[in-house]
């Protein structure tokens, strides 16, 4: 589903990734783990093409990423995104935050966009916040939200990038049990984390990166239990 | 790097040629049958301002007299005395009546018509003044009108001078009016001006001032045309004795040189009655009202146009830059705006109204130049404006837009501008309120402003307090009116965002 070749990023002179191949299945739960500045956002990133890649291809579903054809914007409906600051829109409900893109790409009517908003709400359990502001919710919630977001635009991928890193410890559990059931589903996963309970129980395979480059990968237990490399061991041996 | 900035730079003086180009175009379309007759109206009794603000006067009614004698229309355009001559050479103008002196250096720029006046020099004194001579005036401080022969016999070293003592204090004002102001409140002992508007000026301060004869040799007073434009010369002199001929010419002679009626002005011990006195003679009695009136309309009318220029041309400006921000390098785009930006915001905007008005516009259609100079200069303050207030924006609002497949304008429109306008809006109110206060500047290329009317109604009153105190006033409401209305577009947007 997506396939990403020698993928490079420079920043000015900095190379962030230096070089990344990885090929991801349908229904699949990557989590990559690393250290901070491993350029595991970065990549994450550069899937969507939030970030521009200095080289490189990534594929989705074969259609070239990369490509001056393609049409990004549309490419990035098929590819929903969950940021560390989650990234609502202020100025707009909890229910206009989620309509806004189905109704103005006229995907659906309004009537129709503020039931599945309603269902998301439902599947993410805030469904009594519909009428709120952003301002009015705590972090759990508000990233709950920006996940119903993302899922309004029925993505075939979702990215989640750090999505519990700015939450209070008592908040990341009600956000990781909608990811939990969002992969059981089968939806199409990368999440860049350092939840390493939720990459043990959930994960169909871990990535670990370092200094620009994917530096070990398997199941799970491979990685945690596992490891062969050396800077996996001291990375897992500071972090669980 | 160096080589795409000049490219700028060619660019943009490319954009501001075609605009000049645009300007002289839109002005070459003259009537053949019009005559464009320059004047500076402040020269009473030959020319000044009625109470609609419309030239007129001795010199205004013998030059429509003597065209439509010739069959010709006569445009009157109000302009400095001292940019009259080079409106000639230019063709902004076609002649000017101005109560212009012959002398050997106008002639060199330009042709006299025959004489249609003779004027002699006289020196206003204070009542209780002892001098009774001009060499009494050496070493002393003399008033005078800017450019006028008066001016000229004053300054020491001057071939025409009557003062030797080079630590004579002179005193250049544009308007006569303002030289017997500073008299009058002591600033001066003497003031060197027209026989003419000097027995105007006496008689309507018969208590207060007096005045005496230099005993100079006499001035002719002649219209000046262009040295082009010998057909026009002709035109004139033909109309000159057309007129002297049949009547008219006398009959203007009486109706301002005679002995007319001096008006007596009501005047009370009690402070207040005689200010409502003054408020009554100043607005009322001598149609100051309508002046006012007129120029507030006009004041209005330059400020909303030039608001709605300045935001239109901002927000072009502003996303001109922001292409910057978007492809992470400088643009060709963002170079012209910052370039554009910098010239504005680095030089005076009376500098940038004179070079519009006398340059660009060749002396014409002064409103619209106005207009056009108030809102090129507010965008680029706008432009700014706008640019900080969508900076503000956090980045991850457009991180999020652009993942949800909109583009970058869709992004900018549903949720990046929706949040920008509360950073905008109280620094954009605060930039309208320095626009409307700078349009006070217009009178500098005679646009006849709320500023302007208020001058027009010192130099007929001789009243300053009144008539300052009132556009104060005016301004102050105007510009309170327009804080309120943005503090209740601010609140409304408040309401919908519940922070």
């Amino acid at each position: 589903m997506i396939n990403v070749k020698n993928l490079h990023k420079n920043f000015g002179k900095i190379e962030v990734l230096k070089g990344v191949d990885i090929n991801i299945e349908k229904g699949e739960c990557v989590v990559v783990i690393g250290p901070s500045g491993s350029g595991k956002s970065t990549f994450l990133r550069c899937i969507n093409r939030l970030e521009e890649p200095s080289s490189g291809d990534i594929l989705i579903e074969d259609v070239n990423v990369m490509d001056k054809s393609t049409d990004i914007d549309m490419l990035r409906r098929e590819v929903g995104m969950v940021f560390q600051h989650f990234n609502l829109f202020p100025h707009l409900t909890i229910l206009e935050n989620i309509t806004l893109a189905p109704v103005k790409h006229k995907l659906m009517s309004e009537e129709d966009a503020k039931k599945k908003a309603y269902e998301l709400l439902e599947m993410v359990g805030i469904e009594d916040k519909a009428l709120a502001y952003p301002s009015q919710l705590s972090g759990g919630q508000k990233q709950r939200v920006a996940i119903a977001r993302s899922l309004a635009l029925s993505p075939k991928i979702m990215l989640f990038d750090e999505p519990t890193s700015a939450l209070d410890p008592e908040m990341v559990g009600e956000v990781l049990e909608v990811m939990k059931n969002l992969a059981k589903e089968g939806m199409t996963m990368v999440v860049v984390t350092h939840e390493m309970g939720f990459a043990k129980e959930v994960a169909h395979r871990v990535v670990f990166m370092d200094e620009g480059v994917i530096i070990e990968e398997g199941t799970p237990a491979q990685v945690f239990d596992a490891p062969t490399n050396e800077r996996t061991k001291a990375f897992l041996q500071k972090v669980l | 790097m160096k080589k795409l900035f000049s490219k700028s730079k060619v660019i943009a003086f490319c954009l501001l040629v075609v605009l000049m180009v645009v300007g002289l175009t839109g002005c070459k379309t003259k009537n053949d049958k019009v005559i464009r007759v320059g004047t500076n109206a402040e020269f009473p009794p030959f020319e000044y301002m009625d109470e609609n603000g419309k030239p007129t006067g001795f010199d205004i009614e013998l030059i429509t007299a003597i065209c439509n004698e010739m069959g010709y229309e006569v445009e009157i355009v109000n302009m400095e005395f001292k940019s009259l001559i080079a409106s000639i050479q230019t063709g902004g103008i076609d002649a000017s009546i101005a109560g212009m002196t012959v002398t050997e250096e106008r002639k060199q720029s330009v042709n006299f018509s025959e004489s249609y006046f003779n004027a002699t020099q006289y020196i206003i004194l204070p009542i209780d003044s002892s001098i009774t001579d001009i060499a009494q005036l050496n070493g002393k401080r003399i008033a005078v009108q800017e450019g006028t022969t008066g001016d000229l016999i004053a300054t020491p070293g001057t071939e025409d001078s009557m003062i030797t003592d080079t630590s004579t204090v002179i005193k250049r004002f544009k308007k006569g009016t303002d030289a017997v102001l500073e008299l009058k409140n002591g600033g001066v002992d003497a003031v060197i001006i027209d026989s003419s508007p000097a027995k105007k000026f006496v008689s309507s301060n018969t208590k207060t001032l007096k005045y005496i004869d230099t005993n100079m040799d006499a001035e002719e007073y002649a219209i000046a045309v262009s040295k082009d434009k010998n057909e026009i010369l002709d035109i004139i002199n033909e109309g000159l004795i057309k007129v002297k001929e049949n009547g008219t010419y006398d009959a203007l002679i009486e109706q301002y040189f005679g002995e007319g009626d001096v008006v007596i002005r009501k005047t009370s011990d009690n402070w207040f009655i005689n200010l409502w006195y003054t408020f009554e003679f100043v607005f009322i009695s001598n149609g100051g009202y309508k002046l006012i009136l007129s120029g507030l309309g006009t004041t209005l009318l330059i400020s909303v146009c030039a608001v709605l220029l300045g935001v239109v041309l901002g927000m072009v400006l502003a996303f001109m830059k922001l292409t910057e921000e978007k492809k992470h390098k400088k643009t060709l785009l963002s170079r012209i705006a910052s370039l554009y930006i910098d010239i504005i915001r680095g030089t005076p905007v009376i500098v940038q109204l004179l070079i519009m008005y006398m340059i660009v516009f060749q002396n014409r259609i002064g409103v619209v130049a106005a207009i056009v100079t108030f809102g090129m200069n507010s965008a680029a303050y706008v432009a700014e404006i706008i640019r900080a207030g969508i900076m503000a924006v956090d980045h991850g609002q457009m991180e999020g837009g652009r993942s949800l497949g909109f583009t970058y304008g869709q992004t900018m429109r549903f949720i990046i501008l929706p949040q920008a306008i509360k950073n905008i809006l109280p620094a954009l109110c605060n930039e309208f309120i320095v626009l409307i206060k700078e349009t006070s500047v217009v009178g500098y290329v005679a646009v006849q402003d709320l500023t302007k009317a208020s001058d027009f109604i010192i130099s007929r009153t001789y009243e300053t307090f009144i008539p300052l105190i009132t556009i104060a006033l005016i301004y102050y409401v105007i510009v309170k009116v327009l804080s309120k209305v943005f503090a209740a577009f601010e609140r409304r947007l408040r309401k919908s965002d519940k922070r």
